[in-house]
């Protein structure tokens, strides 16, 4: 029988073979097709559950040239099956199954579901395609899938206008950081002739000898990684993004999309090690992204969007974990993430099908009418929060140690004091979305006839409960069997451990934020409106309301592009240049007046004239 | 007459569509066969498309050396020998993908036009077959005054096409095409007859002439200007910028599948000449006028994607997206690099069936709505799914989206770019943002948002859903498995390479 290492490639293959049917045959198939795609899925995760289990002690590597062949410069795609992948696949695959079963219900309501399930497979079969793929041209094949895919799910209700400038967005904003990633490839390509991946990581540093050159194509490479895990300053798509299906937003926030960014780099790791000053870049912009998220989750009322501006954030503590070189905490919390935040998504979307409601303020009083989605959004809250035992405390605490240690390597602490703060921030925004929408009673009676939703979208969620109270501790203080399995390289060292008064301090930071929250909206000792009082409170508020002012400033650039450049470029190319043509036409037209009697429309004539003009012509040449 | 070789595909290719269409020609003028023609149209281009396979399964049989590579499959047959005019046609990695486009897109055409010409069809479909055989012609001659014919031969039947089947401005679209380009053919035609009598006045063989002006005892004065007048008619064609005022009209008035014509076959043929009749005949000179046609590459990159974000006519959005992604291939010629030259070909083959599909989409619209102003249509999916579908598909394809044709050719492209000189190289992939940008914000506003008030419009059908997923499926085999047009173009451009020392 054939190894699950040997069965790998069709992780991918599955579900993109299989993607077709709901699309042209979902309307004759049962319920749309929607088995075809959890099958496809489920077996993605029993391929992928068993090539981790079972993984083989050297990484599996399968190529097949795709460009330029027998050449020396040839381009070579195929799979790599190591630690890293293996964990990835398995935690995509995993997810996005229970996504597609809660969706099962959730959608049922829609129209255009064969789409849906059509688009759902490849975009999961792109990102297991990406976590898999064995050289960055094929990983940016698949990163740009992704990025298509999340595009059209995101406008799934492309009748409403808000989706389908959201979708676009989402698009041309990933597309920028994007171009970044293809020049990175191509300087990788035309300055080291290989794109694949067992020979950048073996020797990164001999394979582009010119250490500015390695800098220039990290932060290129990192630039793709910013716009797709939505990091400053591109991120202003993730939460206009929200105007796609919630079991979509579920998916991008958790294993697909956003992680693919992390990903990118934690593959690359090896190659951004040997890149000075590369990866002080990613911390930063982590670092800054994950408090500047935070601040921007604490105002939102839009449950979703609130969610949305957590991911954000967490993403940007995986950046930092990547930038202070903790990268077995990067993937740790990559995962415990995923888990998380797929249960609180699929919690926030119980609560939108229930009530029909994203407003926080519409909602209020929910824990008791819906039990489990409550109990799945408080301990997907905790697990952010990073409350132990949930899995988010373990990961959190070991980032933010490593920063503290990072911390006193270099002197510099602001990287530390961001991520600390943004602790705080987090545990208060996540928990006053929690008591407003599930404890505190409802401001109207909408939310009366509520209850809980079916067996369906409940397992999933259950589920997930179970996984946030498990994961975490493959990396405790009890067992580490997490860091040495995704560990693919010596060189990339075990993550720093701090003191363990750094992570009761942590802790302390996380408990006062969700006291905070208690002591506003539960006690309301202080008004939450007191927030936002005064000059400077509300001249600060409405800084953070509009986003910092980036989705302006990139409207200003798009409007620019349009009115500016491309109306005057309009202008010279019908009046200027056309108009320099259509001139010299005219006098000639005017010369060719004389002849016009012989223009006589019918195209006989002209036919005859042309023959004419051929044989005379041969005819000449006789002659000649 | 004389052949060669016992299997002989390529003379068939040439001379079958024009016989046919010719013999169309003669025969509408006795009966009347409007209903049968469309059917004997699309049977003389499927047995076309046969026939290029089956000159492919023959490929490589034959190998004609010259001076700067090697031909596949060469045929003289005599004509005018005391003029050293005669018909010499040859196929290399070069041309071949090229006539197979060539072959698919008119099936294509011939399907997509089916119900949309209602008028004059045996004209209109012995007129298609005439540049059929004339575009192929284009492609394999070696023959520089025969060359010169074929192109002329496509000139003419193009501009009936558009002047009688056009939308309300086509008398004034079609004599400027044919004017504009018709200058382009005279200034070539004294560039040939220069290259020609500066010779010695015995061949219009091209691989003669080129040894000939190889020598370094030729006058270089003479060679640039061969060369400058030859690559002006190649520029109006590609078309590049500030040559290109003739391609947006002739699109909008066109009928949408002669703007297939155009946009996929004829500005192919720009390029091909471009590398054929510039590039490898007079690669000395094309060395040193290379660094300027990069960076006219370049302008006539940009300068489309950024015209195409004002265009409310989405046809004319498609023309100006065309010119752009033209400026790629042109690019990648100019680049002097291998993998550069490869790219510009696969790229215009990818060209040739992303921006077919998206001239009969658009066309579509506006026949389905009445309108292809995109300001006034909204939520064309609702209606219109299937072309809300097709328009997305053929809208990602066309901003070079990976597992897609397009991508293939541009990262080709920019690497060759990249090579030659970095500024260039980023100034194209930051076009590809802009690319999208234009793209996405068409699809939202016609095909997505709020549907306008409805009537019945008609989805696409039959014969145009036939035409559109041949596209398609080529477009998704070779975005997957671009080896299948690659293996022919990279051993033809690395033999020239090899052989030009540069």
């Amino acid at each position: 029988m054939a190894s699950f290492a040997e069965l790998v490639w069709l992780v991918p293959v599955v579900p993109l073979i299989l993607s077709p049917f709901p699309i042209f045959a979902g309307d004759k198939l049962p319920r749309k097709g929607s088995f075809v795609a959890i099958f496809a899925c489920a077996v993605s995760t029993v391929i992928s559950a068993g090539a981790l289990l079972t993984l083989p002690s050297i990484p599996y590597n399968v190529s097949v040239q795709w460009l330029l062949p027998g050449t020396a410069t040839s381009i070579d795609v195929g799979f790599y099956l190591d630690g890293l992948s293996a964990l990835m696949i398995t935690i995509t695959s995993g997810i996005a199954t229970l996504i597609l079963v809660y969706s099962l219900e959730y959608m049922s309501h829609e129209e255009g579901l064969p789409r849906y399930w059509t688009e759902m497979m490849i975009f999961t079969g792109s990102m297991l395609g990406f976590a898999l793929a064995d050289s960055v041209i094929l990983m940016y094949v698949f990163w740009e899938l992704i990025g298509a895919c999340s595009y059209l799910l995101i406008g799934f209700w492309y009748t409403k206008p808000e989706a389908a400038s959201a979708a676009k967005k989402a698009f041309v904003l990933v597309r920028v950081g994007d171009v970044g990633f293809l020049i990175g490839m191509i300087l990788l390509y035309t300055n080291g002739h290989t794109l694949n991946l067992p020979a950048i990581l073996s020797s990164p540093a001999t394979l582009i000898s010119s250490p500015q050159m390695r800098t220039i194509i990290a932060l290129l490479v990192f630039a793709g990684a910013i716009g797709k895990s939505a990091q400053l300053p591109l991120f202003p798509w993730l939460p206009d993004a929200m105007e796609g299906p919630t079991t979509v937003s579920a998916l991008i926030h958790s294993a697909t999309m956003v992680a693919a960014g992390v990903y990118l780099v934690a593959r690359l790791y090896p190659f951004f090690q040997v890149a000075p000053y590369a990866l002080l870049v990613v911390g930063a912009i982590g670092a800054l992204s994950a408090f500047v998220a935070a601040t921007m989750g604490l105002v939102s009322f839009d449950i979703k969007r609130v969610l949305a501006y957590s991911t954000m954030s967490q993403l940007g503590y995986m950046m930092v974990a990547l930038g202070v070189g903790a990268y077995g905490a990067a993937m740790f919390h990559l995962m415990n993430h995923a888990v998380f935040k797929a249960m609180l998504f699929l919690s926030a979307g119980a609560i939108l099908h229930a009530t029909g409601a994203r407003d926080l303020r519409e909602m209020g009083g929910l824990l008791k009418k819906m039990k489990v989605t409550g109990l799945a959004f408080l301990i997907g809250g905790l697990a952010l929060s990073g409350i132990p035992p949930f899995n988010g405390y373990f990961s959190k605490d070991l980032i933010i140690g490593a920063a503290y240690q990072y911390g006193l390597v270099t002197g510099d602490f602001w990287i530390y004091l961001l991520v600390l703060i943004s602790a705080l921030l987090t545990a208060a925004y996540i928990f006053r979305a929690f008591f407003v929408a599930f404890i505190l009673p409802p401001k109207s009676g909408a939310t009366k006839e509520v209850h809980e939703v079916s067996l369906t979208m409940t397992i999933p969620m259950v589920i997930l409960i179970g996984f946030t109270l498990v994961t975490g501790w493959l990396w405790s203080p009890l067992m580490d069997v997490f860091q040495p399995f995704v560990t693919y390289a010596a060189s990339l060292g075990a993550t720093p451990q701090a003191p363990s008064y750094v992570g009761l301090l942590t802790l302390a930071f996380a408990l006062t934020g969700i006291g905070l929250a208690y002591l506003v909206y539960i006690r309301a000792t202080v008004p939450p409106e007191r927030f936002s009082s005064g000059r400077v409170l509300s001249k600060l508020r409405n800084l953070i309301m509009r986003s910092y002012y980036f989705d302006a400033a990139y409207d200003r650039v798009a409007a620019g592009v349009e009115n500016g450049i491309a109306l005057a470029l309009d202008y010279f190319d019908r009046f200027a240049l056309d108009g320099l043509v259509n001139g010299i036409g005219r006098s000639l037209v005017k010369l060719g007046r004389d002849f016009r009697s012989m223009e006589t429309g019918e195209i006989r004539n002209y036919v005859a004239v042309m023959v004419i003009g051929a044989v005379l012509l041969i005819l000449l040449f006789e002659v000649l | 007459m004389r052949c060669y070789d016992a299997v002989d595909f390529l003379t068939p290719l040439i001379f079958f569509p024009l016989a046919t269409g010719g013999l169309l020609l003669a025969l509408s003028q006795v009966g009347n066969l409007d209903e049968l023609v469309p059917k004997i149209a699309l049977l003389a281009t499927i047995i076309e498309l046969l026939l290029s396979f089956a000159m492919l399964s023959a490929y490589g049989l034959n190998i004609y050396k010259w001076s700067l590579g090697t031909f596949s499959e060469y045929h003289v047959y005599y004509w005018l020998p005391a003029l050293g005019i005669n018909l010499q046609f040859a196929v290399d990695g070069i041309s071949v993908p090229l006539i197979i486009l060539t072959a698919f897109t008119m099936i294509c055409v011939v399907l997509s036009s089916m119900r949309e010409i209602s008028s004059r069809r045996s004209f209109y479909y012995s007129l298609l077959l005439i540049t059929e055989g004339g575009i192929i012609g284009v492609f394999s001659s070696l023959n520089l005054f025969v060359f010169f014919i074929f192109w002329e031969i496509v000139l003419i039947p193009m501009f009936f096409l558009i002047g009688v089947w056009g939308g309300p401005r086509r008398e004034y679209s079609s004599y400027k095409f044919l004017l504009y380009t018709h200058v382009g053919s005279v200034v070539m035609l004294i560039g040939i007859f220069l290259a020609y009598f500066s010779t010695g006045g015995v061949s219009f063989n091209m691989t003669s002439i080129a040894a000939k002006l190889a020598s370094p005892s030729f006058s270089a004065v003479t060679k640039d200007a061969i060369f400058g007048t030859l690559v002006f008619g190649f520029l109006i064609k590609m078309p590049v910028f500030p040559f290109h005022t003739w391609l947006p009209d002739a699109h909008v008035e066109a009928p949408s599948p002669v703007s297939v014509v155009l946009a996929s076959l004829l500005l192919k043929m720009g390029g091909y000449a471009m590398i054929r009749f510039a590039f490898e005949f007079i690669p000395q000179v094309a060395h040193s006028a290379a660094p300027f046609l990069l960076v006219l590459g370049v302008i006539s990159a940009l300068y489309g994607s950024l015209v195409a974000y004002r265009q409310t006519d989405v046809k004319r959005m498609v023309a100006l997206s065309s010119i752009s992604h033209m400026g790629f291939v042109l690019i990648g010629i100019a680049s002097l690099t291998s993998i550069g030259l490869v790219g510009a070909v696969f790229q215009m083959f990818s060209h040739g069936i992303i921006v077919g599909s998206l001239f009969l989409l658009s066309g579509f619209v506006g026949e389905s709505t009445g309108t292809r102003e995109i300001p006034r249509l909204s939520g064309l999916a609702h209606w219109l799914p299937r072309l809300g579908g097709f328009m997305t598909f053929a809208s990602l394809a066309s901003v070079g989206l990976p597992g897609l044709s397009g991508f293939v050719g541009e990262f080709m492209i920019i690497s060759g770019a990249f090579a030659a000189n970095v500024a260039v190289g980023i100034v194209a992939a930051i076009i590809l943002a802009f690319t999208a940008g234009y793209y996405m914000w068409m699809l939202q506003r016609m095909i997505f948002s709020k549907p306008m008030e409805g009537a019945a419009y008609r989805d696409l059908r039959g014969t145009e859903l036939a035409a559109l997923a041949i596209f398609a499926a080529l477009i998704i085999l070779l975005g997957v498995y671009p080896g299948l047009i690659q293996s022919y173009i990279s051993p033809s451009v690395t033999n020239f390479f090899h052989m030009v020392k540069w």
